[in-house]
């Protein structure tokens, strides 16, 4: 089980938790597993099976870009964290 | 520029800065650099209050201010640059004011204008230090586009609901804002604070992390947020920095900084338009020739008791949301949901605060079973009925 860190305009979908544990051995497997339990938050994450150009996701505190991106493997205790950018100031 | 070349402060200056002075780490040569130093905030709102503030506070010399806009009263919840006695005021002046009588040797440039692809380059060349506090994507990225093409270190914040992100783009030493969110999100999934709400202490503690890494680029002190994004979680009090990296295909800084082209960044709503639409002024003609419109407002309560147009019916798009999915899923009744008080039979001028959620709501709607035909989406909503009749 991963440990997976929501911003709160996600946490609508997961009953206001910020944080959820979900299986998979992969990022990839992580988040379609996470985005299975709610229809909006696959639509957040994913267009076309690609991870969306506004969402950022980090393993241990590194963006997946400098790892295996999606692929990248997934141990029980890692933490994931899901960033959607934001514009307001 | 050479420590011979930085200016002397003044006696006053002296005294005003003696607790800077007597950091170690930070000293007279700091303070002289902050002197001679320049920065440049996109912004003069929840973010670009305290960052102007504390910028001036400091002693940065030489401090820009871009925002078109004038003071409202509902910026004040966090914007406290500002305060009731400038409502109505332009917020560059309003909060030059505030600066100068924090510090009366800073030099506030006002620029009262959009920033544009037009006009970015021109305003921006003239500083050391851009901060980004703008509220939109089209123009975080721009500012992106301009300093990567300029060689200029972005501060860049952003702020909604309770969470918070710091970092600092300089294409010159890392990644820039594109190689970390290389297109912003549709505008469907892309609320502002106005429609999505914002803590207004908030901006206050991201605009002031802000404040701290314009200083340290000015000065040379510490490491800069280069490479790096801190997130901060308002709810659970917590911040994380998680590692970015230079992105090798980045449609803005992986060629020639000279090649980069400014480009008008349009938001795109992904979400099909279904129903229809009609501008204020074109509700205004039907609601005078006595038409039996329904005008339903999906706002919060709180946003109603900022005013409504009178007549509306007032259902809060959570309240809808709830009803739509018990028709849909849960085999309700539609008379037996707060959907009964919309009629069928004739047309609905759905609004919300901009225009956003009453769209989503007629989606929704269609979906129960209205005809499409029959829900109108007010354009730019509530924000344009008050334009109108204001």
């Amino acid at each position: 089980m991963a440990t997976v860190y929501l911003p709160s305009s996600l946490r609508r979908y997961v009953d206001q938790r910020s944080t959820i544990a979900v299986p998979g051995e992969t990022v990839s497997a992580v988040l379609t597993n996470l985005a299975a339990t709610a229809q909006g938050l696959h639509c957040h994450l994913f267009a076309a099976d690609k991870l969306r150009s506004f969402v950022f996701v980090s393993k241990n505190g590194q963006d997946i870009r400098l790892l295996n991106g999606l692929e990248t493997p997934v141990e029980s205790g890692d933490q994931i964290r899901i960033l959607s950018s934001i514009a307001g100031g | 520029m050479a420590v011979q070349d930085l200016p002397e402060l003044s006696p006053s200056e002296m005294r005003r800065f003696g607790r800077h002075l007597v950091l170690p780490e930070f000293g007279l040569e700091r303070q002289r650099r902050l002197k001679a130093g320049s920065v440049l905030l996109v912004g003069a709102g929840g973010l670009g209050s305290p960052t102007a503030l504390y910028l001036a506070a400091a002693g940065v010399g030489r401090i820009g201010l871009v925002d078109p806009d004038v003071v409202e009263e509902t910026n004040l919840q966090r914007q406290i640059a500002h305060g009731h006695s400038t409502l109505g005021r332009q917020k560059t002046e309003s909060a030059a004011q505030r600066m100068r009588d924090l510090n009366p040797d800073v030099v506030v440039e006002r620029h009262d204008v959009f920033l544009t692809v037009e006009n970015a380059l021109e305003i921006i060349a003239g500083y050391d230090v851009v901060v980004d506090g703008t509220d939109n994507f089209p123009t975080r990225y721009l500012v992106n586009d301009a300093c990567a093409k300029l060689g200029k270190p972005n501060v860049f914040g952003g702020v909604l609901r309770f969470d918070g992100q710091v970092s600092v783009f300089d294409a010159s030493r890392g990644p820039c804002y594109r190689c970390v969110f290389p297109e912003p999100p549709p505008s469907e999934l892309a609320p502002n604070c106005a429609e999505a709400g914002v803590l207004g202490v908030l901006p206050g503690v991201i605009g002031a992390l802000q404040a701290t890494e314009a200083i340290k680029l000015l000065s040379g002190l510490g490491e800069p947020l280069i490479g790096r994004l801190l997130v901060y979680d308002g709810l659970d009090l917590s911040f994380q920095t998680v590692d970015l990296m230079k992105a090798s295909g980045c449609p803005c800084c992986s060629g020639r900084p000279e090649d980069i082209v400014l480009r008008e960044t349009r938001m795109v709503c992904s979400a099909p338009t279904v129903g229809g639409s009609l501008s204020a002024d074109e509700l205004q003609t039907r609601l005078d020739a006595g038409e039996p419109i329904l005008l339903l407002d999906v706002r919060n309560p709180p946003e109603w008791a900022g005013g409504t147009i009178p007549g509306a019916l007032q259902l809060s798009k959570p309240d809808i949301d709830q009803a739509v999915q018990a028709v849909l899923h849960e085999g309700a009744a539609r008379e037996g949901t707060s959907l009964a008080a919309i009629p069928r039979d004739r047309d609905v001028v759905v609004y919300c605060q901009s225009g956003m959620r009453s769209s989503a709501v007629i989606r929704e709607l269609v979906a129960a079973g209205y005809e499409a035909s029959r829900l109108l989406n007010l354009d730019r909503g509530f924000s344009a009925w008050v334009g109108r009749n204001t």
